[in-house]
């Protein structure tokens, strides 16, 4: 199997080209390529990255090729990490607008370059924020099965991480979605919640017990970010450990990514649990952002839908019952080009 | 639609134990089946020959695989019926 991350070169891109080999989900009989630009930092780095993968893991590193242009881009996977982000630098454009505008560009220009030269079984894994406009502009070159944002799949996994933490079980054992958009319009969709063990009224109870509420992300983010400047990231953090779980799930990551440390270890092992069922020939159901034409609330446009999907792409969305809110929410989050 | 080709790979060295598995597995991973296969030392360059059958899109993707692998110092991939193949 081949795999490109394109913005090898940046922090989330390198994490996840790393925890690729790393974690032996590609081996010698495969083949990875680093994605970068010849005239940006990556045309150096890419190099001293591959001979460092291939210093560190020899002969179970993967074929490592290297390319500096969307045109250059083959393989079956390719996850798309390039682009600017948000990093709390003073005066930086923070609105998703600015951020489309900076990041539309290259997502065209590879999902334009895997149009034109790819097999047709490509899939397309986006990282790059905001997903929602980039998930919608690839879909403009590519078969819309074969897109999929992956903001979604992020926000589920940490919600169930944040729902398992405080009932002090497994992750593993909690199922729920976070639909809608990535950002801070995301849905913790508690009506899609179970945790294995927790039936009957006592468990109903308890799981009713952690939807505390407290605010809207958008009211509360601006006390969190005074914290951070003033007191530094554990006020932060301990601001965010009094919320609930949904809330939490929304700006726990806020923090880690204004206070330096980004979020590569968390979305590149996010990547790879999802790689590592679809390289593996399996099924993933999860939560993704796709293009709907319909198919889901009967909504048109992209936004994080409950999906099935493998190494062939989407195979259906999922139908799930929300509660009013939830689908109200959902429906105000909807991109449409 | 299918149609049968045929490539010729040039190696950049010869005689490399498992290199015609290796580039074998870049028609497998993606479901084509190779008919016919040799390799050989031709006017003193070493030379894989194949035939195989699928669709042109996913022929010209494998011919662009093919030229990005490191063991590969060319390649040349044409329909089956047109006379034969200079890398």
């Amino acid at each position: 199997m081949d795999v490109a991350v394109v913005g090898a070169g940046g922090v989330i891109g390198r994490q996840v080209a790393i925890a690729l080999v790393a974690e032996g989900l590609l081996g010698p009989e495969d083949r990875l390529q680093l994605v970068g630009r010849r005239d940006g930092a990556s045309g150096s780095l890419l190099h001293g990255l591959a001979h460092d993968l291939r210093d560190a893991w020899a002969e179970a590193a993967p074929e490592l090729d290297l390319a500096f242009a969307p045109e250059e881009v083959l393989a079956d996977v390719v996850v798309l990490c390039a682009g600017a982000t948000i990093t709390g630098r003073p005066g930086e454009a923070r609105s998703r607008a600015a951020l489309a505008a900076a990041n539309l560009p290259v997502a065209e220009a590879v999902a334009r370059a895997v149009a034109a030269n790819g097999h047709g079984g490509e899939l397309l894994l986006v990282v790059t924020n905001p997903v929602e406009p980039l998930v919608a502009a690839c879909c403009r070159h590519l078969d819309r099965r074969r897109v999929l944002g992956m903001g979604a799949f992020l926000d589920t996994m940490r919600f169930r991480h944040e729902v398992a933490a405080e009932l002090g079980v497994r992750r593993q054992l909690v199922s729920g979605l976070v639909l809608g958009e990535h950002g801070f319009g995301m849905v913790p969709c508690w009506s899609t919640v179970a945790v294995h063990g927790f039936v009957g009224d006592d468990g109903r109870s308890r799981l009713a017990g952690l939807r505390r509420g407290g605010g809207a992300a958008g009211e509360l983010l601006p006390r969190i970010e005074a914290a951070l400047a003033a007191e530094g990231a554990a006020a932060a953090y301990r601001l965010v450990e009094g919320l609930d779980a949904g809330l939490r799930t929304m700006l726990r990551p806020w923090v880690t990514q204004l206070c330096g440390a980004r979020t590569p270890c968390g979305t590149a092992e996010t990547i790879l649990r999802l790689l590592r069922t679809v390289l593996g020939g399996g099924q993933v159901v999860a939560a993704a952002q796709v293009l709907l034409a319909g198919e889901f609330l009967g909504l048109h446009g992209v936004t994080g839908a409950p999906v099935v999907f493998s190494a062939a792409g989407i195979d259906r969305i999922v139908p799930v019952a929300l509660d009013a809110d939830e689908e109200a929410r959902v429906r105000a989050g909807v991109f449409t080009a | 639609m299918s149609t049968s080709w045929r490539c010729r790979i040039e190696t950049v060295q010869g005689d490399r134990p498992g290199q015609l598995a290796r580039l074998g597995r870049i028609f497998a991973a993606r479901g084509v089946s190779i008919d016919e296969a040799s390799a050989a030392m031709r006017d003193g360059r070493p030379r894989i020959e194949l035939t195989f059958r699928c669709g042109e899109p996913l022929c010209r993707w494998l011919e662009r695989r093919l030229r990005r692998s490191p063991e590969v110092a060319a390649v040349a991939i044409a329909p089956a019926a047109e006379p034969p193949l200079t890398p």
